[in-house]
């Protein structure tokens, strides 16, 4: 029994002690629960995105559903409206231009509209080779607009084909 | 965790391309093909009614310009008009087309009383387009032909290459 007692007391005072070096060699704030703080500096630059889709179409006179041809009537034309384009902007006003490659002696003209863009202003424009503002006071925004080609053609010009490359740019004022 | 190691790179890999497909521009190719085109049209109906006739001749033939047609032609290969009667017309009784000669070339007077197959009325048609072109047809009959009630015939205009 006394033998008992005492080895529950070695073993109490064992505990105690190793709780009092381990108390004393912990880090202050672990045990005192000091505060502590840093600095974090956060950034959000201009963000302009914009992609097309699909990568190519084609407008085909007279065979086109929408081709338009009138006997009588020089001019004929033809329709597209299954390109859509995309976009992300966060500045504060963005615009989208639209251009296209040089063809040496063209045959044909394009035409291009943003049908009711989410926002900003739609221009109906004739592709050249500059820079022409295809959407105007876009405010920060995501979203996509569905894009109507217009092929114009002359009979008085004959039959040929025309490929453009048109290039879409979204630019952050 | 495998698994979920190849999941979590698949998923940046997905998520870089979806990034990558957005830029400051894109480019789209666009082409317009314009086929051969040959189209017709033509206005009407037209009426001609003989009831008249100086003694001793045949009757009065009777004219008409009061129909017109209209001709969009794109090809590089010249183009032709032609016309046909859908059922001939009794022997002593003449029906003529002459049609005015925009882009191309009049074949002058043409009889088609009986031309249920095609003659050609305008030739070497060039590219362009004419608007309201007059057609002038001439209806005759001979004594012998006695008297033809009122028929109405269709007569069809086509322009090929």
């Amino acid at each position: 029994m006394k033998t008992k007692t005492a080895f529950v007391l070695t073993r109490c005072l064992y505990f105690l002690v190793t709780l009092t070096v381990t108390i004393a060699v912990l880090p202050p704030s672990v045990v005192c629960q000091t505060s502590r703080s840093h600095n974090v500096t956060v950034t959000v630059n201009k963000v302009t995105v914009i992609a097309v889709n699909p990568p190519a179409i084609n407008l085909d006179i007279p065979s086109g559903p929408t081709a338009v041809v009138i006997a009588g009537v020089d001019q004929m034309t033809v329709t597209d409206q299954t390109t859509t384009l995309l976009w992300g902007t966060n500045s504060a006003s963005t615009k989208i231009t639209i251009s296209s490659t040089t063809l040496a002696t063209p045959l044909f003209s394009l035409q291009a509209v943003a049908l009711s863009p989410s926002t900003g202003s739609p221009q109906t424009v004739t592709l050249s080779t500059g820079d022409q503002d295809f959407i105007t006071n876009m405010l920060p925004s995501s979203g996509s607009v569905s894009v109507r080609y217009t092929g114009i053609a002359l009979a008085s010009a004959g039959e040929g084909t025309d490929t453009y490359t048109v290039t879409f740019s979204i630019i952050g004022i | 965790m495998k698994k979920l190691t190849v999941l979590t790179a698949i998923l940046a890999l997905s998520l870089f391309a979806f990034q990558s497909a957005f830029s400051q521009s894109a480019n789209q190719t666009v082409t317009i093909e314009v086929q051969p085109v040959s189209k017709i049209s033509v206005s009407g109906p037209v009426s001609l009614v003989i009831n008249d006739a100086v003694p001793g001749q045949d009757p009065l033939p009777v004219s008409s310009s009061a129909t017109s047609y209209n001709i969009t032609h794109n090809s590089s290969t010249a183009g032709k008009i032609s016309a046909s009667i859908n059922s001939a017309l009794p022997a002593g009784i003449k029906l003529e087309i002459t049609m005015a000669p925009v882009l191309g070339t009049s074949a002058g007077k043409q009889d088609i009383s009986s031309a249920t197959t095609a003659v050609d009325v305008v030739t070497g048609i060039g590219l362009g387009k004419g608007s309201n072109q007059t057609i002038t047809y001439d209806f005759s009959a001979t004594l012998a032909a006695g008297v033809f009630a009122s028929t109405v015939k269709t007569v069809n205009f086509t322009v090929t290459n």
